[in-house]
């Protein structure tokens, strides 16, 4: 290339004055942009004089101790799994609780606060505790924070609960469940449930035919005598014969007559003295009488005082028999009024059959 | 600000030289310690990061294969150390019984005042990924030249420059958002309040 050539090419390869005052702008620019960052990254905190002697010191403590062993990562998880196993274990194993319930307040477990006026049993596990209440009533207290799952059970009923505040009470009439806090589960032993909350109340129904013959006498006792009635029917539809199955048909009788269904009660005792009524024969004859009436005939109630007599009357029941028999035979009559006398009967009754007695003398 | 150490001190410091072990401690002390304090962000206690990054490091001697690489090599080891320090400082947070570490705590370096502006300028950096963290502060706040980041960074110059650059122009951002551009004078680049 000649020499002529080479300026050519230098004067076309020339930059531009205009670029060269770009590139030259933009260079400032990016500096500018440098020191302007760089200056406020220059504000960033930066170690104080004696950073260094603190860090130095400490390093030099630490490398004159002995230096921590590394264990293996295989080993360290084995480890960290052993722990698991033996916390799940830990956390699995729930020891048993046992005693008895007594009348009075207890804490049997953290938590879980007893206030009984019966008997009952304490079971289950100390985070599931579990409470056989036989009778009376149990107020129970859980705290919800305790963690305890608890439960009590009677025939009627199983309460489940987690925290709350709720009383048990078994009677005769059933198991009562009533709710002062908090949401409990009831399960009826009849197949019946009831969530209650609080202030609320359910009652579970005796299933068992002795458990339905206590509800019957219960009821009785509180004058509901259609209830009562109920129950026994129900109790005897579950034991057609034994001692049990005479009770309730008694009760049945009984509570029919308080409730002024006279016929159905007279049939109901009729039933029973046909089938015997055993050691309850005494009471279904008198129950028999009474139905007859005050008023009735001797040809009515006379075979059943008679038998009556012999089973262990009364004094008003040995008169009456006196009564009937007398027309025919006195000296049985004044015997049977005798018996009667014998039997200490209060002073008006006495002195009615001392009337009776001289009056037959004469 | 080069890190180098003589190779023969690593050998001696590896056969138990206390004052070879003091010198490698003493070449490594001051860029650990301004790692710490300007890569940990506010909470993380540099002092007690720079004490961990050193502890490993002359433990682990042995595995520098290059005293050459000596620099990026105890860089690597901070980048880790500071990664875990992080970690368990945000966990800190969450974890109910340990205390945090906040300015002003246990630390002498941290019991210092940190002016306003300071605090900002940590903002904005933690703000950015670590990798423009890193490059701003070994670049620009520590004055390294190009092929020197690109050594401790085990990056090619180029990326480097590239990287330098999408980080000033995202911090100068973030900093313009955070009201911070108003103390710095175009002109001659100083701050004033």
């Amino acid at each position: 290339m000649s020499e002529h050539d080479l300026r050519r090419f230098g004067d076309e390869t020339a930059p531009d004055g205009a670029d060269v005052q770009h590139l030259r702008e933009r260079l400032a620019e990016q500096r500018q942009a440098d020191e302007q960052a760089a200056a406020l990254l220059r504000e960033l905190p930066s170690p104080d004089g004696y950073a260094e002697l603190r860090v130095r010191s400490r390093v030099r403590a630490t490398l004159r101790g002995p230096r921590p062993s590394r264990a293996p990562r295989w080993l360290a998880a084995a480890g960290a799994a052993l722990l698991l196993i033996g916390l799940g274990l830990l956390l699995r194993e729930d020891p048993p609780v046992q005693g008895t319930v007594a009348s009075g307040t207890t804490e049997p477990l953290p938590g879980l606060q007893l206030a009984a006026a019966g008997v009952g049993q304490l079971g289950g596990t100390e985070s599931a505790p579990r409470v056989d209440w036989t009778s009376g009533t149990l107020r129970v207290e859980v705290e919800p924070s305790a963690g305890l799952d608890v439960e009590v059970v009677t025939s009627e009923a199983r309460v489940r609960v987690v925290g709350t505040v709720f009383r048990v009470e078994r009677n005769g009439l059933g198991t009562q469940v009533g709710v002062t806090r908090g949401r409990v589960d009831v399960h009826c032993t009849d197949g019946t449930g009831h969530e209650l909350g609080g202030g609320e109340d359910a009652i579970c129904l005796p299933v068992t035919a002795s458990g339905l013959l206590a509800r019957a006498r219960a009821l009785q006792g509180l004058g509901e005598h259609s209830g009562a009635v109920e129950a026994a029917r129900q109790g005897a539809s579950k034991a057609s014969e034994g001692p049990i199955a005479t009770e309730l048909q008694l009760v049945e009788a009984q509570a029919l007559a308080g409730a002024g269904r006279r016929d159905e009660a007279s049939l109901a005792v009729e039933q029973l003295l046909m089938g015997g009524a055993a050691h309850r024969k005494a009471d279904a004859l008198r129950l028999a009488i009474r139905l007859a009436g005050s008023e009735a005939p001797c040809s009515a109630i006379e075979p059943r005082l008679q038998t009556l007599s012999e089973l262990g009357a009364t004094a008003a029941e040995l008169g009456r028999l006196a009564d009937c028999v007398a027309p025919r035979d006195t000296i049985r009559a004044r015997a049977l009024l005798l018996r009667a006398l014998d039997s200490k009967p209060d002073g008006e009754e006495k002195a009615a059959l001392r009337r009776r007695l001289r009056a037959l003398r004469r | 600000m080069s890190l180098t150490v003589d190779p023969e001190r690593v050998e001696d410091a590896l056969d138990g030289d206390v004052a070879a072990r003091d010198a490698v401690l003493d070449a490594a002390m001051p860029a650990v310690l301004g790692w710490c304090t300007r890569l940990g962000g506010p909470r993380v206690d540099p002092e007690d990061a720079a004490h961990d990054v050193l502890v490993t490091a002359l433990r682990r001697l042995d595995s520098l294969r290059d005293a050459e690489a000596f620099g990026s090599w105890i860089y690597g080891i901070t980048r880790r150390t500071l990664a875990v320090h992080r970690r368990r400082a945000w966990l800190r947070q969450w974890v109910p019984g340990m205390p945090e570490l906040v300015d002003g705590g246990d630390s002498p370096l941290r019991q210092r005042e940190l002016s306003e502006i300071a605090r900002d300028v940590q903002d904005v950096l933690e703000k950015l990924p670590v990798a423009q963290r890193e490059i701003l502060v070994l670049r620009l706040v520590e004055d390294r030249p190009d092929s020197e980041v690109a050594e401790l960074l085990g990056l090619p110059i180029g990326t480097v420059k590239s990287r330098l650059r999408l980080a000033r122009d995202r911090f100068r951002k973030l900093a313009s958002q955070r009201g911070l551009d108003a103390w710095v004078l175009p002109a001659t680049g100083e701050i004033t309040r």
